[in-house]
């Protein structure tokens, strides 16, 4: 992210005269207007979500390869293999 | 016989960087809809993103899907419930320079006031051998009022890049 003012773009798809139709929200085809304080901060806060879950997917998968690097060591070694390691055997 | 027609409702191409696009005041006038686009984002850390779509600004906990991807050799599925759509990754601006990822919508019967199926589908290559991600998506909106307006934006908050083009399709019997 930078520190330039966030923006967004709105587009009418009406088919209408965008700058006398009174319908026309935005008044013209389209506009590129700056973010307001709460779209920044509900912006903000997904991206902190979204680090989050990217952090959670990527735990899981470690957690996950673990199991299955211990798994697979266990069976070389012919020693009994947990619940949780076994599952990850089971198609 | 009727004929089907697939007519351009709008499109926008970014001469600016933004975070979010918006299509309002859509037509009620078609059978289905059809969103194309060719994006990027400014995401320097990554090879992609999601993209995250909302319909009729609906913030709500009205959206799943279900999706089967395949990234580099390995393939897989999931399911998300959120407020918007984790449609496909595009690319972003941590992979290879100049790359624009492909992504298409399709939305049958947008005018109806019931739930409504959504498809989509989209390839984020990136001229290597190792990043590309390719994705469909089978997407559930709950909401039951007919969609006037699709907003789109990349999940994590990050800019379009400049040169991303969205296209919106009306099809209907003529």
């Amino acid at each position: 992210m930078t520190d330039e003012t966030p923006t967004k773009v709105i587009v009418c798809c009406a088919d209408h005269d965008h700058s006398t139709d009174p319908a026309c929200e935005i008044k013209a085809e389209s506009v590129v207007v700056p973010l307001t304080a709460d779209e920044i901060a509900a912006n903000e806060a997904a991206a902190a979500q979204a680090q989050a879950d990217a952090d959670a997917r990527a735990k899981a998968q470690a957690a996950l390869d673990a199991l299955k690097a211990s798994a697979k060591a266990k069976l070389v070694a012919g020693q009994p293999l947990t619940s949780e390691e076994a599952d990850t055997l089971v198609i | 016989m009727a004929n089907a027609t697939m007519t351009l409702i709008a499109s926008q191409v970014l001469s600016s960087k933004t975070t979010n696009v918006t299509f309002s005041s859509i037509p009620q006038t078609y059978t289905d809809l059809k969103l194309l686009l060719s994006a990027q984002n400014d995401d320097g850390g990554a090879y992609t993103d999601l993209l995250f779509v909302q319909l009729n600004s609906d913030t709500t906990s009205n959206y799943s899907e279900t999706r089967i991807y395949g990234f580099s050799t390995t393939a897989g599925s999931s399911r998300t419930s959120s407020s918007g759509f984790l449609a496909p990754r595009i690319d972003s601006a941590g992979g290879t320079a100049n790359v624009f990822s492909c992504t298409e919508f399709y939305i049958p019967n947008y005018t109806s006031t019931s739930t409504k199926q959504i498809w989509s589908f989209g390839v984020a290559e990136q001229n290597d051998t190792s990043n590309a991600y390719i994705t469909a998506d089978a997407e559930l909106y709950r909401g039951t009022s007919a969609i006037t307006s699709i907003s789109l934006a990349v999940n994590g908050a990050y800019n379009f890049s400049i040169n991303s083009s969205f296209y919106l399709y009306g099809i209907k019997n003529s």
